[in-house]
């Protein structure tokens, strides 16, 4: 009997350990990561990638956490489409040999119930890289037309191109210093 | 006499400086790109550009004088979801059938010793005109290291009320407040 009851409670403990950990698909649309870089030292120009896709696990109560996402390289975008030819060369994304840009961690670090840094690794022209993001404004709620659960937040991290080597136009044409910006917009699975 | 003749010499140069100190820069589309972004259900900052900004601008520094003439085509609006482009090229927001272009033109620049860091004149967006003040960084000019050419950069920002432009929809879910960003190249003529 007792036995019984032990394993009903431990049941228990572990249904509502499950419950804790919450998984959210990102939303393409909304969640396009951007960048700034410096040009020739005039001007800080921009671009973003319009495909991304992924998934983010959290667990509030045990603090922990995973971000798994991939970026389609190839669907990178900037104002002119003679940059984006460009920018899709062997000089920069080489999207025909490396189609994608992945991003994965399990090292979420939380401010209370609120993640605030999200520290992976950053996989990009065939090579892996420590980024740290750091998260802004990370709240849940649901969406006001269709009323479904959703969590954002604004994540933006520094990083330095040369490190997986991308050197075209250093150290003057193009600045070496890349600051990624991505809005956030997830879906409660 | 000699005294006269360079007094008068004085004078001409006087005179003749200010136009001197006045010069015309193309704006340079490749490398001007406006952004503009937009919070979304309160949870992320979502982005858009306009591909194709152009305009004149004229600088005197000396005399603190300065004139912008500036349009963007309204119809190279992107967004990174065709859907979304879509939206924003209809009656509901942009309206680029009825209004192609976004104007704004200012005859009050502000100075800070040469470079320029501010600007008020009027935007005028669905064909509705209002004053719009727009704040510069990072202005610098210098010779293009590679056209050899003098070139100026800045870094632009305005904030505006799209409802104040007619632009009422989605009021639900999307904000009001628009933040512009323009990366501004521009060629000395």
């Amino acid at each position: 009997m007792i036995i019984k009851q032990l394993l009903a409670l431990s049941v228990a403990i572990v249904a509502t350990g499950a419950a804790a950990e919450e998984t959210y698909n990102i939303d393409p649309v909304h969640s396009q990561p951007n960048f700034e870089v410096q040009h020739m030292g005039f001007s800080i120009q921009r671009g973003s990638f319009t495909k991304s896709t992924g998934k983010v696990i959290i667990d509030r109560a045990a603090k922990k956490g995973s971000v798994d996402v991939t970026i389609d390289a190839a669907s990178i975008h900037t104002i002119d489409p003679r940059l984006d030819t460009h920018v899709k060369s062997p000089d920069f994304f080489n999207v025909e040999k490396y189609p994608t840009i992945t991003f994965k961690s399990t090292n979420l670090v939380f401010d209370g119930d609120r993640v605030v840094e999200v520290n992976g690794d950053l996989t990009l022209l065939g090579i892996t890289k420590p980024v740290g993001l750091k998260v802004a404004n990370e709240h849940c709620g649901e969406h006001p037309i269709n009323h479904k659960p959703m969590c954002g937040a604004e994540a933006t991290a520094m990083v330095k191109r040369s490190e997986w080597g991308m050197k075209y136009g250093l150290p003057r044409a193009v600045g070496d210093d890349v600051r990624i910006v991505i809005p956030i917009e997830a879906y409660k699975e | 006499m000699l005294q006269v003749r360079l007094v008068i010499t004085v004078a001409a140069c006087a005179l003749a400086m200010p136009a001197l100190g006045e010069e015309s820069y193309r704006i340079d589309p490749l490398h001007t790109a406006t952004t503009f972004s937009v919070s979304h259900l309160g949870i992320s900052l979502q982005r858009g550009s306009f591909g194709r900004t152009t305009g004149m601008v004229m600088l005197d520094p000396a005399a603190g004088k300065g004139a912008i003439d500036v349009s963007i085509d309204a119809s190279t609006v992107t967004s990174g979801s065709p859907p979304r482009e879509a939206l924003l090229k209809s009656e509901d927001y942009f309206n680029v059938a009825q209004f192609p272009t976004i104007i704004f033109k200012s005859n009050k620049v502000r100075f800070d010793g040469n470079a320029v860091v501010g600007a008020e004149g009027e935007l005028t967006m669905r064909g509705v005109t209002k004053p719009c003040a727009l704040t510069v960084s990072g202005f610098k000019c210098a010779i293009h290291p590679s056209t050899k050419t003098p070139v100026c950069g800045a870094e632009v920002m305005a904030t505006v009320k799209r409802s104040e432009f007619g632009m009422t929809k989605n009021a639900a879910s999307t904000g009001d407040d628009v933040t512009i960003l323009i990366a501004v190249e521009a060629l000395r003529q």
